[in-house]
């Protein structure tokens, strides 16, 4: 599925600030949550990249600023070569035909005044692709595309359940023929019996109709199965980036060591001399992160240097990208 | 949908029965009567009190008046004579009286000149009746006359023009109509502006609109625009359209402002919800997503207060009446009670619980629409 290696989304140097601002009248700007600091990364064209952290390390906002569903604080995406922060208001919302999120919560992103199928249809005819008949069995076309029956169109999506909910957000973010979909948990508030069958029809779906993923997730099996390359976030950044396998097999970061020796094998004999790496303490707040490298709090193998300076993001092998002193 | 209006229309039927009851109980408990003192403020004679007491059936037991009251309201759709103002009808002072019998005697007049003064009908004439039989004051038949449709549609017409329960209904409905125009529009903007100085300027407005009582904010009104610039009439209804602005202005402040305050609080919600984000990745224009997903979703809980607002503002506001001396039902809900007038204020109150019940109704109705959600079974 690599075998071009065409990026088709290249990140530079992203960064998402929130404001923190104080004063009753006059807000002065006092400090800044720094969600995403710095980040930089390519998608080649039909991979899915597997993002993963733990809550609050800013993946998800990674995921919505690349699709300017919120505005960066600096940096820069390319999308096919197109410099996504550079679009004016109409010359972007055509772009998002081409780039779709499916979002993490199949109850709450649902409008529930509207029927599935004008759900559905409706990026079909703001973005004039089909009308009247064709929109119709484009519609159904859809629904049977993600094993729903076509006849639920004129259904409420309170008359789902979650998993049906959630094939119908990714019929949604399919509708207008995207060529990427940013993929935010998609699986997180489904049962676990659900989570295979969406996942495999992420798959089955990427490979019928050719489309590259950002898979955003805490489940690290789960994103180790669908990945073929893998991102590794702690406190806004990216601190390892490598192929699914090498990040098992052979984790560099100690976050990455940490995270991949707290996921449970299916094998009693290796699950029994498993050893867990237990972190100590909580992720520090974005608003004050700490001097030198972010990981440095609970960093089991912390020297000096972490202490001073930041490390940097650099390739140690190919294709194996890792920012920590040590290596 | 029909099985579900009949049920709720049958399930007010007790309601508006159990309403007359405590309603007719609650006045008897309340210290004093009609007849306590007179016009003049003096006390009346107990002899004299008496008499007036048994003229208006009052000597009977409470549940017998009862009963007596509530015969003549279901089979004749009276409302009982007013018992402070002697020689008017409660059905006058609410309805305006039959405007059939108006019609017909102009007819009359028409056809007998001045005669016709001497002549009345044998029973009150209603727009079902194909003809009603004209008698002189003695009781002798002159002739039918035929009801027409032209003169059912003018009975109509006049009803809804000049009846006092349908212009206090007027003033209400310019001063809904009034609030939504301006409250919803100004709730959204401030919601999407939130936390700017136009949000800061409309929530101001809003909260001085809450907190004006109406009857300064009618009189400041009526000082500037009648009084100083002398654009529009200080009092009156139902002639020109001037005599509409300032008392819709007095009336609907209070509510539009409360509007605004409650589309801008559920707006807020709404604008931060997934499914509008959703409506954002799709690439729909920020107009689209405002109007389309977020507007009605925030609608909800303004069609909520809506009902039992109606139902207060249609039924008349007595500051508003008193200030612009409109001839609508509103002072009556304040005097009745002040007189003792037992018999006004069942009328008051039946009027107010129908409109109460009625626009309830027509909001879960309306629910139905908004929310699919909701269903009727």
């Amino acid at each position: 599925m690599v075998a071009e290696r065409v990026p088709l989304i290249q990140v530079r140097h992203l960064k998402k600030y929130f404001p923190i601002t104080r004063g009753l009248i006059i807000q002065r700007h006092v400090g800044d949550i720094k969600a995403v600091d710095d980040v930089s990364f390519d998608i080649y064209k039909g991979e899915t990249l597997g993002l993963v952290g733990e809550t609050g390390s800013g993946k998800t906002t990674v995921g919505r600023t690349i699709l300017r569903l919120y505005e960066p604080t600096d940096g820069q995406v390319l999308f096919d070569g197109v410099d996504l922060f550079r679009l004016k208001g109409e010359e972007m919302r055509r772009m998002r035909r081409r780039m779709q999120m499916i979002f993490q919560d199949p109850y709450a992103s649902l409008n529930p005044r509207m029927t599935v199928g004008s759900i559905i249809a409706e990026p079909l005819e703001v973005h004039g692709v089909a009308h009247g008949r064709e929109k119709t069995e484009r519609v159904q076309e859809l629904l049977r595309l993600v094993g729903l029956n076509p006849y639920f169109v004129n259904r409420y999506p309170h008359e789902f359940s979650g998993g049906q909910r959630q094939r119908i957000g990714i019929a949604r973010a399919l509708a207008l023929n995207p060529d990427f979909i940013v993929c935010d948990e998609p699986i997180s508030s489904l049962d676990v019996s659900i989570q295979a069958q969406v996942v495999n029809l992420l798959e089955d779906l990427q490979e019928r109709l050719g489309l590259t993923y950002l898979f955003i997730a805490h489940d690290l099996s789960m994103v180790r199965h669908i990945s073929d390359r893998m991102a590794v976030m702690y406190l806004g950044k990216i601190v390892e980036l490598t192929d699914r396998d090498e990040i098992y097999l052979n984790p560099l970061h100690p976050y990455t060591q940490a995270l991949m020796s707290a996921v449970p094998v299916p094998d009693p004999e290796v699950e029994e001399k498993r050893q867990r790496i237990i972190l100590e303490g909580d992720i520090p707040s974005p608003a004050n992160p700490p001097k030198g490298c972010n990981f440095n709090t609970r960093c089991p193998v912390a020297m000096d240097v972490c202490f001073e300076e930041e490390p940097e993001f650099r390739e140690v092998k190919p294709g194996h990208w890792v920012a920590c002193h040590r290596v | 949908m029909q099985r579900f209006i009949l049920r709720r229309i049958l399930w007010n039927i007790p309601v508006l029965i159990l309403i007359t009851v405590v309603t007719f109980g609650m006045m008897q408990i309340v210290p004093g009567g009609p007849f306590t003192a007179g016009s003049s403020g003096r006390p009346i004679p107990p002899e004299i009190r008496a008499n007036m007491m048994a003229k208006y059936g009052l000597d009977k037991p409470v549940w017998q008046q009862y009963l007596n009251y509530m015969g003549r309201l279901i089979l004749h759709f009276d409302f009982g004579p007013s018992l402070r103002r002697p020689g008017r009808t409660v059905n006058q002072m609410l309805f305006g009286g039959n405007f059939l019998v108006d019609v017909l005697r102009e007819h009359l007049r028409d056809e007998f000149g001045t005669a016709a003064s001497s002549m009345t009908f044998a029973e009150p004439p209603s727009i079902f009746d194909s003809k009603a039989l004209v008698v002189k004051t003695n009781g002798e038949p002159v002739a039918y006359i035929y009801i027409t449709w032209r003169d059912r549609f003018e009975a109509v017409k006049r009803f809804l023009t000049l009846a006092p329960v349908m212009v206090s209904a007027q003033v209400g409905l310019v001063s809904v109509t009034l609030a939504l125009l301006i409250g919803i529009p100004l709730g959204i903007i401030s919601a999407l502006k939130q936390n700017t100085w136009i949000d800061y300027v409309a929530m101001f407005i809003s909260m001085l609109g809450v907190s004006i009582p109406n009857f300064i904010l009618g009189i400041v009104l009526i000082l500037v625009f009648a009084l100083w610039l002398g654009w529009l009439p200080t009092y009156g209804w139902g002639e020109s359209w001037k005599q509409v602005i300032m008392p819709a202005i007095t009336l609907g402040t209070g509510g539009m402002a409360f509007i605004a305050r409650l589309t801008r609080a559920s707006m807020l919600e709404v604008i931060r919800a997934d499914y509008i984000r959703t409506a954002r990745a799709k690439g729909l224009a920020e107009r689209v997503v405002v109007l389309r997903h977020a507007l009605k979703n925030s609608l909800i809980p303004v069609t909520t207060v809506l009902g039992p607002m109606m139902a207060a503002w249609l039924t008349g506001s007595f500051l508003v009446e008193w200030v612009f001396s409109i001839g609508g039902i509103g002072k009556f809900f304040v005097s009745a009670v002040t007189d003792r007038d037992y018999t006004l204020i069942m009328g008051t109150i039946l009027i107010y619980s129908v409109a109460l019940v009625l626009f309830n109704l027509a909001v879960d109705i309306a629910y139905g629409f908004i929310d699919p959600r909701i269903r009727f079974d």
